[in-house]
């Protein structure tokens, strides 16, 4: 018989019997202790930052997870807002969310008011749609109507009023962070923005208007007719400034001369 | 038997002499809970090589594995007062031990050190290498100072994970579920990594294991 043959195979567990036989020496242990009761009496007589212990984590948790959140979604509106400032034309009728909160009695006011809560995030969820696209002709509007029924109660319309009135001043928020700024009413309608370069007149549509003006003082037979006058407005128009400058080149005065060049 | 032993009993399966440990350790650290700070002395001579056995085995390096369970001791001690005995005082000081030897290894992975500690020549190692070798002297100890090397090269050759796995079962011989408490996965997973890293050790060892 081989002598491997007689040899218990050597199993991986085996092997890993080395390992457990790896063991420190007993003066290991003696510096281990010294190096620990160091380390304790340090962490026993140092002080720890007021966040570390548990209640302050707790606390930290609590307000800043809140504080943190918000600030990221108004950071995001805010980014919206500028990506998505161009002029309104009109206002998209469809948009319009209509609440009706109807003055009912006592128990059905809560109701109403997870009506009108329901009604806000619908808003809500327009709105964030309506920003993420170019435009802001999307952005939804909200109006509020309240219809009142006979059998009202104080406490009912207080309590109508105060949720309706929350319900504008969220609306105008939200306005105010999409871009449309807070003073107008909500609801109304907006009005476009101009950039101040198109308000600002060039030389060039300055000579325009005095061309027109001229060619309509010089023909006053054609004044009346408004189809002439348009036509000389598409003619003005196309004029360049480069045949305007080479017709000045072109006409020379001297004395009771006038020359022209070909 | 109280009730925290009860839920440490239904939460795991564990051997009636863990569960004595864990009920002797659970009034040492209500000793220290109610102030007796020299208390925590008894358990620290109590797990101090266990402890340190796991994270040398994890680390392959002895002054890591003392500075880390050094570590566990002192964060153990300076969280004793969170301690509700959900688990076993020993199953929590290990996932102190074997949390802060993880992050101290994602850290330092680019610069690993070897440094061994000796292998104390037992009576099952002995016939272990006789079985491996009929080398004698100076030889037989030279071999068993490249075995220990390979050995532990094929650890270092596992992940973080799958070597955590194995230095619990194997070397220090706890229970998949202990070690699915400690590692906070679940058992399946414990099984499935340890069957993986088997195998690789197997084809990193297999010099040895067919001599």
């Amino acid at each position: 018989m081989k002598e491997t043959e007689r040899q218990p195979k050597v199993t991986l567990e085996d092997l890993l019997q080395f390992k457990r036989a790896e063991r420190p020496p007993a003066e290991f242990w003696a510096q281990f202790e010294q190096e620990l009761r160091a380390k304790q009496l340090a962490a026993i007589v140092e002080t720890r930052p007021w966040w570390h212990t548990w209640t302050a984590r707790k606390t930290l948790v609590r307000v800043c997870v809140p504080l943190g959140a918000t600030a990221l979604v108004a950071m995001t509106f805010g980014s919206f807002r500028v990506a998505s400032v161009k002029p309104a034309t009109s206002t998209a009728g469809s948009n319009i969310v209509a609440v009706q909160t109807p003055t009912v009695v006592g128990d059905s006011t809560v109701a109403q008011v997870s009506q009108v809560r329901t009604a806000v995030n619908e808003f809500v969820a327009l709105s964030a749609s309506a920003a993420q696209g170019d435009s802001v002709d999307s952005l939804p509007l909200m109006v509020v109507t309240q219809t009142t029924e006979s059998a009202s109660t104080n406490s009912t319309e207080q309590v109508l009023a105060s949720s309706s009135a929350t319900v504008k001043a969220a609306g105008q928020a939200l306005a105010q962070l999409v871009g449309l700024g807070g003073n107008s009413q909500f609801g109304n309608a907006r009005t476009p923005v101009v950039e101040p370069l198109t308000q600002v007149a060039t030389p060039r549509d300055s000579r325009r208007t005095r061309l027109l003006a001229y060619s309509v003082a010089f023909d006053p037979h054609a004044a009346d007719s408004s189809e002439s006058v348009r036509s000389r407005e598409r003619i003005t128009r196309r004029i360049s400034d480069e045949a305007i400058y080479d017709s000045i080149t072109r006409l020379g005065l001297s004395g009771n001369r006038v020359s022209i060049k070909f | 038997m109280d009730a925290a032993s009860k839920v440490y009993q239904k939460s795991l399966v564990v051997s009636p002499e863990r569960l004595l440990e864990a009920d002797s350790d659970r009034v040492i650290v209500q000793r220290v809970q109610a102030g007796e700070v020299a208390a925590f002395d008894a358990l620290i001579l109590k797990y101090r090589e266990r402890v340190y056995g796991v994270v040398y085995n994890m680390t392959s390096n002895r002054e890591d594995a003392a500075d880390l369970t050094q570590d566990a001791f002192i964060k153990a001690f300076q969280s004793i007062n969170r301690f509700q005995a959900q688990s076993s005082f020993f199953t929590w000081l290990y996932r102190i031990a074997v949390n802060s030897t993880l992050t101290h290894l994602r850290k330092a992975r680019l610069r690993t050190f070897f440094s061994f500690e000796k292998i104390t020549d037992e009576d099952k190692t002995a016939q272990l290498v006789n079985q491996l070798t009929d080398k004698k002297g100076a030889d037989r100890d030279l071999f068993i100072r490249e075995l220990q090397e390979k050995l532990n090269e094929a650890m270092m050759k596992l992940s973080i994970k799958h070597r955590t796995v194995v230095t619990l079962f194997e070397i220090e011989g706890l229970s998949h579920e202990e070690i699915a408490e400690i590692t906070e996965c679940s058992v399946g997973t414990v099984r499935s990594r340890l069957h993986y890293a088997k195998q690789l050790l197997q084809a990193e060892l297999q010099r040895y294991m067919n001599p």
